[in-house]
């Protein structure tokens, strides 16, 4: 079974590959102890320039370990002028999304 | 006192009712475009609102509030591609007509109008340009877009993320 790091970028990976508009994602943790409770979800927050404003308002998904994402999942998708909010302060996300690492793209392969 | 859990429960429950109501009047005749289009809407803003309930939202503000489509059906439907272990790759142009399909969708509830610029919906008359419309001669945009082949594929993908919430 992939760790919850592994599963994150994996969700990032097809994220990217199906939106163009995305331009950021940030795997969003919590509390060491919390992150280790099996019921605590990947967190992801999305920029999109394809999407509309809405606030953060985090979208709960159940785990699927039959379709390769085995924790349960919560993502927040906002516009790019959204996320300048939130990095200047201006709108908070909710309790316990803490600390942000953002997911680059996977690398292409290179051809040999 | 309910739980988060039951009224995640009871939303997807109801979203699954309105589904099927929408499905079952494509087959019946004369029934309007606007009172179809209707259970479609419902039924898309009740799959968001479990999510977002799921995710924490206060059940009791959202049952009064509206609005809650166009941002979240295109991850709730991008989601639902991925639980289906899709080659997502071939799926941005259903992805893409959601994004489009999710806006309109979410103009067909009176409620939301774009600050008045779309007055078009699926229950009241409205007034403009000098004359009164009723929603019973209207022609809707997402009755055209979900004609496309990803349209189609579109109401598989709902249906199915509903289904996902009763398990």
């Amino acid at each position: 079974m992939s760790t919850k790091d592994e599963a994150a970028r994996l969700l990032a990976q097809k994220h990217r590959e199906i939106e163009a508009g995305i331009s950021h994602i940030l795997h969003v943790t919590g509390r060491v102890d919390v992150e280790l409770l099996p019921d605590e979800p990947i967190k992801l927050l999305e920029v999109n320039a394809d999407t509309v404003p809405n606030g953060v308002m985090p979208l709960y998904f159940a785990a699927s370990p039959q379709s390769g994402i085995p924790y349960p999942t919560a993502i927040i998708e906002v516009t790019p002028e959204e996320f300048r909010r939130i990095q200047a302060k201006e709108l908070d996300l909710p309790a316990g999304w803490l600390h942000l690492q953002e997911l680059p793209p996977e690398p292409e392969p290179v051809e040999k | 006192m309910s739980s988060a859990k039951d009224w995640e429960r009871g939303y997807a429950r109801q979203a699954q009712a309105d589904f099927t109501t929408f499905q079952s009047l494509q087959s019946v005749r004369g029934i309007p475009e606007c009172h179809r289009l209707l259970f479609l809407q419902m039924a898309c803003e009740k799959l968001c609102k479990a999510h977002l309930i799921a995710g924490g939202a206060d059940p009791e503000a959202l049952q009064t509030s509206h609005g809650y489509i166009a941002n979240p059906l295109p991850v709730v439907v991008r989601q639902q591609i991925i639980f289906l272990r899709a080659d997502v790759t071939r799926m941005t142009g259903v992805l893409l007509l959601t994004r489009h399909l999710a806006r309109e969708i979410e103009l067909l509830n009176p409620a939301v109008d774009r600050a008045g610029g779309r007055p078009d919906n699926c229950e009241y008359p409205w007034d403009q340009g000098g004359g009164l419309h009723s929603p019973l001669d209207w022609s809707f945009s997402p009755s055209h877009l979900l004609a496309r082949k990803a349209g189609r594929t579109f109401l598989k993908l709902v249906r199915g993320a509903i289904d996902r919430l009763q398990t």
